[in-house]
């Protein structure tokens, strides 16, 4: 069948036959295009925050990022959107053990927390098999456990919307809708968590201040057990390998000995090993941020512990043998009931919800 | 002035222009191999060794160096990297631990070379940076290698599990000897004398055996008796480790 193609005043006409005429106007470049660069706040006691040269952080960028985060559109059936599963309150994160997709599926492994996940410069996900947060971004759409979309899907519903073409126009500069791609979202969504960083928890006010007066004596107690701070006369409790540093983790992967791993032959969840595929990274996961600790329960990289308490009593008595456990937790930790309080009362110090009265971090659509 | 003499100077400008001393200076390339070594074989991490009457897996090496340069017969230097840093938890093979690691440096000035010098460790210009100094595309980033309770950088990490009933899990001791404080650094220097041309790669491997290392008056460390450098009466341990770093790095 003929086509023809007639063009006119930036409205693009194909008549694909007599009785079927599609308009199309993917022209932006009547809209301007003055990025601005996003200013990330640089918290006392942070470094500073390395991005991409390939996605620095824009006003309009992070706008967009925040839209898309929010938005269900992401979603086949446009009924979850990132949010669904890092929900603001919860430190962004669910509160489920492990996240349930638009189907009902149950992926296996918890939702982690976004708060400062700008600091994160090693791979991401439990299993760390994204590099930066850009990859990342890519997967969840396309997960049938999660949002069991297509990128392709998602591209078309994102040039057909009344409003994100503007956004992306004026985020990175396409001259015509059909340039909306799924690179172009991650990026979106990417500068958009770079920007999550907030920093007002007690644990931050005595990093800024160095005035440790403002721990009580319970909170001090754990802080001292939690890096083995030498003189308090307290046990080493030790934390401070794994959970370090302004974002609480040393970006690292380590075995913490949650099940009996033996000789490694027989791992149900192979973690890092899976990414890497070095058998002594078998049952390996990330080393996740403590900063909220006390709202992204259930714990582990599988939800499997419901509280705090019953984390440090895990770690306490109840570490299991394994040809990979972190070499830290060989002599185990032996705290008495009153100094694992104190160090649950000192995690609580790092729980900061000061974010939640500011809408950057909250969904533009309500 | 006629046209010849104006192309003649033309040309004298355009000849001295491409002779200026910059532009004549050669360049080369060298390449660093950093390699582990345990007992003269090379070290694969996480493999077994003997180690006294027990087996022995290492984990984990990984250390920070600084002032990294090459050294020449009349006291001169080029300096190749501020700070640095190598992780060797990737040679977890045969062949990955014959490779070693390996650092690239271009544009250095040809000639004839004596050695290497580096600072094994951060010097006392580091005593009062923490993570907090530096962008997270910077290893003194890495809050693991900051030592909350000391105030310093941990400038290097060896951790090792040993087997002694039997039972094949590696859990019977451990070590986790972090290094740091405000005197763990000492200056390594290699003597090598080599060159550097302008077609081709020098390519010098670094050899550092941990055995050797780990030897205190001719004696292996026990790790039974001794497994980790946290506490301030172990700094002892610390500077002895550090004192044999010092001297076992050769150069092949």
């Amino acid at each position: 069948m003929m086509k023809r193609v007639l063009i006119g005043l930036g409205i693009f006409i194909a008549a694909c036959s007599p009785d079927e005429v599609v308009v199309v106007d993917g022209d932006l470049t009547n809209i301007p295009y003055q990025p601005v660069d996003y200013v990330i706040p640089q918290p006392a006691g942070f470094p500073s925050m390395a991005q991409p040269s390939d996605n620095i952080a824009t006003e309009a960028g992070v706008e967009l990022g925040h839209f898309l985060f929010f938005d269900p559109i992401l979603s086949r059936d446009s009924t979850q959107s990132c949010s669904s599963c890092h929900l603001p309150e919860l430190g962004f994160t669910d509160g489920k053990k492990v996240s349930t997709g638009i189907t009902g599926a149950q992926g296996f492994r918890s939702s982690m927390s976004l708060v400062n996940i700008g600091y994160v410069n090693s791979g991401l996900f439990w299993d760390g098999r994204s590099p930066h947060l850009e990859a990342q971004a890519f997967l969840p759409i396309e997960d049938p456990t999660e949002m069991d979309n297509t990128w392709a899907a998602v591209e078309e519903s994102l040039r057909n919307h009344p409003t994100y073409p503007e956004m992306f126009r004026k985020a990175f500069g396409i001259n015509d809708k059909s340039e909306i791609t799924s690179d172009l979202a991650t990026k979106a969504l990417a500068q958009y968590e770079r920007s999550l960083v907030s920093a007002n928890s007690k644990y931050d006010e005595v990093l800024a201040s160095g005035d440790f007066g403002v721990f009580s004596d319970e909170e001090l107690d754990g802080y001292f057990m939690f890096f083995d701070i030498e003189g308090s006369g307290l046990p080493d409790a030790q934390c401070f390998h794994c959970h370090s540093g302004a974002y609480m983790s040393v970006n690292d992967f380590f075995n913490n000995g949650l099940e009996a791993l033996g000789d490694l032959t027989n791992v149900t969840d192979i973690g890092l090993g899976d990414v890497t595929g070095v058998f002594t990274d078998r049952g390996k996961f990330r080393a996740t941020t403590l900063r909220n600790i006390e709202l992204t329960g259930p714990y582990m990289h599988d939800g499997r512990i419901e509280t705090l308490e019953e984390v440090v009593d895990f770690y306490n008595d109840s570490i299991h043998p394994a040809l990979n456990l972190d070499v830290n937790l060989f002599e185990g930790v032996d705290l008495n009931a009153s100094q694992r309080a104190s160090l649950v009362a000192f995690m609580k110090t790092l729980t900061d919800t000061s974010y939640l009265a500011n809408p950057h971090f909250l969904s533009p659509f309500n | 002035m006629n046209k010849i003499a104006v192309i003649s100077m033309l040309s004298l400008i355009v000849g001295f222009t491409a002779c200026s001393p910059d532009e004549s200076v050669q360049t080369g390339e060298a390449q660093l191999n950093f390699k582990l070594e345990y007992g003269g074989n090379p070290l694969v991490v996480d493999a077994a060794y003997d180690y006294q009457s027990n087996s022995v897996r290492f984990s984990e090496f990984n250390f920070i160096y600084s002032n990294l340069k090459l050294l020449r017969a009349d006291g001169s230097s080029v300096d190749l990297e501020e700070v640095g840093y190598l992780d060797f938890g990737d040679t977890n093979t045969e062949e990955a631990a014959v490779n070693g690691l390996n650092k690239s440096y271009v544009d250095l000035p040809i000639g004839s070379y004596t050695g290497i010098s580096f600072t094994y460790g951060l010097d006392d210009s580091y005593l009062d940076k923490t993570p907090a100094d530096f962008s997270t595309d910077n290893v003194l980033s890495n809050a693991g290698l900051y030592w909350v309770a000391w105030g310093n950088y941990i400038i290097c990490k060896l951790e090792a599990r040993f087997e002694s009933n039997g039972d094949g899990l590696y859990d019977d001791a451990s070590f986790q000897y972090h290094l740091g404080g405000d005197t763990a650094f000492r200056t390594v220097t290699i003597d090598r004398e080599f060159d550097l041309i302008t077609d081709g790669i020098t390519s010098i491997d670094l050899v550092l055996d941990l055995r050797k290392i780990l030897l205190i008056d001719n004696e292996l460390i026990d790790p039974f008796e001794f497994n980790n450098t946290h506490t301030s009466d172990m700094e002892w341990l610390i500077s002895d480790l550090l004192d044999n770093v010092q001297t076992e790095f050769v150069a092949e």
